[in-house]
């Protein structure tokens, strides 16, 4: 039976099945990777193969172009966003799939390239191109498009690249050496990346910030003015990354909500600060500031620990309602504004401060008439659900009742972002509509209904804090658990007032990877690390950290120069005729040399033993009266010489018996002439 | 200053050239697919693929940090042949020397040419060897035919070799493979071996110096076996066991001096003897000569006809049988030159390589060629002429050389048939024309009549 031929290549044998699934579980496009997946491996078992031309190849070519138009004509009647671009991308292995195939099905073990060019395919030779390579490629890319925002893509592509390296490794080195090599370059990869996304958002920010400052109505994005997603279409994907720590004192309970900003008119989709002003917080003592707050009669304050990692030179503070001091914080400077905005300059890096606050009170500035205005766009609807609800000649607390039980019975909570019916607005949409939403539609609809209803009202945004950590033995808080909520004016003080359904929070995380736990003990272990870091630079014990690069020096020179140079070159110093090992320098003909010296026969410097004894020859010797035969002696000298030559310069060198002849005529010639 | 075009594919030379000696064809591949992720990883908030241009990248720093170490002691000898022709693959072998105590595996032998890139003034040169038509181009245009000067300078092409792996203190011999494609000297400056890192993407190199050069001789032809008629013309002299210069000393009888006669000629004993000047007289030989007339009268530098014409006559010159016949290779460069082959005279080889450095002449007329063919008509049978156009210059000397019933072939070379008078190009008993065109040269030699 003829054994079956697999078109693989060089190329490792089930790796791309495992690729093209792993792509369609990063783009969930399962239902298409298995079949491409069963088809491409079952090449191996199923002994049918086609004999196919270049002008067939050609054709297979063509249809994966049609197809490919095909694809780009639909997305872009049905998308009709820049999303496009990467569902491209994302569906190129299904559109390239013929192609594959048919390398795989073929009797060629490879497709002829000229079959993918518009070039006369008779003229020029064939050129031969195996796809197995580049359709791996291809699925990497693709399932990049996924974007999958956890460890599991990195970890795929660790994995499967190795895999596929491996097999082109050069023979030359060591697999424990490519191995230390690869791992040193997943480790540089990841933090590459990090740096890369970082350096993305940085820029990005910059560029915002520079229109913004350039073109904008407001000098700050972030404290005067909040583009919401009210409105949009598709779907929110947030962090699972952990942005803060939070450790309350013991015996404390946190604060469920920590606020980062606050805003006062509502512009479609846009939440701004009106007339935000900073004025400086005064410090109490090096590192600790105390806010401006109406001064309480009597306080019960609790505390808590905040860590985070800033990135920028500005950055505003995550606060508890109620702050009133913030201790152990280093900064250049902190500004408040009158909405109780806490902004930050100082250097970027990683901090851990402590908030004194009291939960009964508020250091926000009391209403303005800003607290009040409705847009009138949203004002039918708003009234609509008053008369619904039936609020008007109710008391405040009662109408916070209403609404809560009204949003949590009525309402959905999802990130599924559905836009607008026509001609409605999305906050109407969303309260006369589908009544589907996320917490930014929630606090908007609170804000404004109590705004309808004469009670002042603020919309604030901040994060939830509810998860606590076994391992850390704290609260962190992730990029997820964003939260927005309405900040209500009663009893002379603002109180927060959130109404999203409470369904959120599991949802939330029901959304989180399984993998996000990997990310968990990395971002614990930088924590630790910056820890001891700020510890070592409040007591002055970074310095000590110069002493790594001992180390490193070391390191470098032993790469440079290995130890086998090294010690060389130690020898070298001090023995220069050991650099080099000449062979026949042990030769017994020195021994000759020496004796002809004390005649007074003296070789001449770069005088061969050849030229010498022709010298010799024609020259008389210089104690004429001693009776030697000059003639023998030198006759007898030259069949030394040729030995000596032989064993000097000879590659083959001397056989043992040769090199006793060398030694024994040596030792005669030395008996017979040199005691004369 | 240098325009921006040339600067540009200078550039592109010099990088083209990086990339193929520090890159593997893995590394190759490896490089675009950094591209690809770069470009598609842009955003990097809308897809991962800026973590695989991260890993790529990292994989690809270590690399070529990797290939800063590689001063192993090595050393290179080629044995090179002294000739080769176009279109025909030459092997030779290069021996690497391992000088380590340790074994080299993986290594990789590249032949390094000698700069082939033209300067400013010789790629415009070969800009305008295009017809005015053509001579206004694009830049893509202008890259392809830069590709194509600095193909052929370079005059031939060879791959990278893998060697086998070389113990300690040995050496290892590997078989490289050259192929011409453009006749003239082929030089090479040296050959570099490369070591490729772990992953195999980027390799480290050592050049060595080993400077050497290669006659690559024209192309050849199938030629039919010519046979041209005319008969056994008096050759000035005897050349039958003579060298070039000369007369021969084939002793016929004694004479009585006439004026004209060579000095040299005058046979000093019998003058002696007789009292009055006596010369020897030397037999006059009979036999067949040939003249194979290339014309070389055109104006671009570069011109793919005038190959053609070389070719052919490379071709002619190298089957025709030289054991009884005389052949001279008659053509104008700086100067008129005329070569002899045949019957112990020069040899074919010689006349090849004189034909692989032959050079358009663009500085004198056409004429100059008629006045060198008109010095040695006497002498000759048959006449087989190249020519590169046929305007009225050429036909003159086609007729006269037809006033003389000397046999001639003529074969016109051309690009474009069209314009020639088909009318004019009927030969008779003693002439016979054929035009050869351009890329189909071989069908039109193959349709000579042989024999006419």
């Amino acid at each position: 039976m003829q054994s079956i031929q697999t078109n693989y290549g060089k190329f490792p044998p089930l790796l791309l099945g495992i690729t093209i699934l792993f792509w369609g579980w990063q783009t969930e496009l399962w239902f298409l990777a298995i079949p491409i997946a069963l088809i491409i491996e079952g090449s191996r078992f199923i002994p049918w193969r086609w004999n196919l031309t270049v002008e067939e190849f050609s054709q297979v070519a063509n249809l994966c172009a049609l197809l490919i138009v095909i694809q780009i004509l639909y997305l872009f009647f049905t998308e009709k966003s820049l999303q496009l671009i990467f569902t491209v991308f994302q569906w190129f292995p299904i559109v390239t799939f013929p192609l594959l195939s048919a390398q795989f099905y073929s009797t060629t073990a490879s497709i002829d390239a000229r079959a993918l060019f518009f070039t006369n395919q008779q003229k020029s030779e064939p050129i031969p191109f195996d796809l197995t390579y580049p359709y791996f490629a291809l699925c990497m890319v693709s399932a990049s498009a996924g974007n999958v925002r956890n460890v599991s893509f990195y970890l795929g592509l660790f994995i499967l690249g190795a895999i596929a390296i491996w097999f082109l490794r050069s023979p030359r080195f060591s697999p424990i050496l490519w191995v230390c090599l690869l791992v040193i370059a997943a480790n540089m990869g990841i933090v590459g990346h990090v740096a890369l996304h970082n350096f993305h958002l940085h820029i990005e920010r910059s560029a915002m910030t520079w229109v913004i400052s350039r073109f904008g109505r407001y000098n700050h994005i972030d404290p005067s003015q909040k583009n919401t997603a009210i409105g949009d279409i598709g779907r929110l994907k947030l962090s699972n990354n952990i942005l803060l720590r939070v450790k309350p004192d013991p015996n404390s309970i946190p604060p469920n909500l920590l606020r980062r900003v606050t805003y006062n008119r509502y512009a479609s989709p846009m939440w701004i600060a009106t007339n935000s002003e900073f004025t400086p917080v005064a410090t109490i003592s090096q590192n600790n500031w105390k806010l401006l707050s109406p001064t309480p009669n009597q306080t019960t304050t609790t505390g808590l620990t905040i860590a985070t990692t800033f990135e920028d030179k500005e950055e505003i503070l995550s606060l508890p309602n109620g702050s009133l001091e913030i201790q152990k914080l280093s900064a250049e400077k902190l500004e408040q504004n009158q909405y109780g905005v806490v902004q930050l300059t100082g250097e970027p890096g990683f901090v851990s401060y402590r908030v004194e606050y009291d939960r009964k009170l508020s250091i926000d500035s009391p209403p303005v008439p800003d607290d009040l205005t409705i847009p009138i766009d949203e004002k039918l609807a708003l009234d609509f659900i008053i008369e619904e609800l039936d609020l008007r000649e109710k008391s405040p607390q009662e109408i916070l009742n209403t609404i809560q039980v009204f949003f949590n019975t009525e309402f959905e909570y999802s990130l599924e972002l559905t836009g607008r019916r026509k001609n409605f607005t999305p906050l109407s949409t969303f309260l006369l509509e589908n009544r589907v939403g996320h917490c930014e539609y929630f606090a908007t609809a609170t804000t404004l209904l109590l705004r309808a209803l004469g009670i002042p009202a603020r919309y604030a945004i901040g994060y939830s804090v509810h998860e606590f950590n076994q391992w850390e033995n704290q609260f962190v808080v992730r990029g997820r658990n964003a939260h927005a909520w309405t900040l209500v004016y009663i009893d002379g003080v603002w109180q927060e007032f959130d109404t999203t359904p409470a369904s959120w929070i599991p949802l939330e995380d029901a959304s989180a990877s399984s993998w996000g736990r990997i990310g968990d003990f990395f971002s614990l272990l930088s924590f630790k690390i910056s820890l001891a870091v700020q510890y070592l630079k409040d007591n002055n014990g970074l310095i000590y950290l110069w002493l790594l690069v001992i180390p490193l020096v070391w390191i470098v020179i032993r790469w440079f120069y290995p130890q086998k140079q090294l010690k060389a070159t130690k020898i070298n110093q001090r023995n220069h005729t050991a650099q080099y090992s000449i062979p026949g320098l042990d030769s017994e003909i020195y021994l000759i040399e020496t004796a002809l010296k004390e005649l007074g026969l003296i070789r001449n410097p770069s005088e061969t033993w050849q030229q010498w004894l022709e010298r010799l020859h024609h020259s008389p010797l210089p104690i004429p009266e001693t009776n030697l035969n000059k003639t023998q002696m030198l006759q007898e000298l030259k069949a030394i010489v040729m030995l000596h030559y032989r064993y000097r310069f000879d590659p083959q060198g001397l056989n043992s018996t040769e090199r006793t002849e060398l030694k024994s005529y040596t030792q005669s010639w030395l008996n017979k002439y040199s005691n004369q | 200053m240098k325009p921006l075009p040339h600067r540009l594919f200078c550039f592109t030379y010099t990088v083209k050239q990086w990339l193929t000696r520090r890159f593997t064809t893995t590394g190759i591949g490896f490089l675009i697919f950094l591209g690809i992720a770069a470009i598609v990883g842009l955003d990097t908030k809308r897809t991962m693929a800026y973590q695989i241009f991260s890993f790529l990248l990292s994989i690809l720093i270590i690399a070529i940090i990797y290939s800063f170490r590689f001063r192993d002691r090595l050393t290179i000898t080629r044995i090179l042949p002294r000739f080769g022709t176009v279109g025909v693959k030459l092997q030779y072998s290069v021996t690497v020397d391992n000088r380590t105590s340790k074994q080299q595996i993986g290594l990789k032998v590249r032949e390094n040419f000698a700069d082939p890139r033209p300067s400013w003034s010789e790629f415009k040169v070969f800009l305008h060897s295009y017809s005015r038509k053509h001579r206004f181009v694009s830049l893509s245009v202008m890259y392809y035919r830069w590709l194509k000067l600095v193909a052929r300078r370079q005059g031939a092409t060879t791959k990278t070799v893998n060697v086998p792996s070389i113990p300690p203190r040995s050496k290892t011999k590997v078989t490289v493979e050259l192929e011409p494609s453009y006749r003239g000297v082929v030089r090479l400056t040296g050959v570099t071996i490369a070591r490729p890192d772990p992953f195999g993407l980027f390799n480290a190199c050592q050049n060595i110096a080993l400077s050497q050069s290669l006659l690559i001789l024209p192309k050849r032809y199938q030629v039919p076996p010519i046979q041209l008629p005319g008969a056994r013309k008096a050759q000035s002299g005897s050349v039958s066991l003579a060298s070039s210069v000369g007369d021969s000393e084939e002793f016929v009888s004694l004479r009585d001096y006439r004026p004209g006669d060579p000095l040299r000629k005058i046979h000093w004993k019998s003058w002696a003897k007789t009292d009055k000047p006596i010369v020897r007289e030397e037999q006059e030989q009979f036999f067949v000569r040939h003249a194979l007339i290339l014309d070389t009268f055109d104006q671009a530098k570069y011109s793919d006809i005038l190959e053609e014409a070389v070719a052919v006559a490379a071709s002619f010159s190298c089957d025709f049988q030289t054991q009884e016949s005389l052949l001279d290779l008659m053509f104008v460069g700086n100067e008129a030159y005329c070569f002899t082959a045949g019957r112990g005279l020069g040899t074919t080889e010689q006349m090849l390589e004189i034909l692989a450095g032959v050079a358009p002449c663009n500085d004198k007329l056409f004429e100059s060629l008629i006045s060198t063919v008109m010095n040695r008509v006497s002498m000759l049978s048959g006449c087989i002429c190249i020519l590169i156009a046929w305007d009225e210059e050429r036909k003159k000397l086609i007729q006269y050389l037809q006033s003389l019933n000397i046999p001639t072939l003529v074969l016109i070379i051309t690009d474009d048939t069209s314009t020639l008078d088909e009318s004019e190009l009927i030969g008779d008993r003693s002439m016979q024309f054929q035009l050869l065109k351009l890329g189909k040269i071989q069908e039109g030699l193959s349709k000579l009549i042989t024999n006419y």
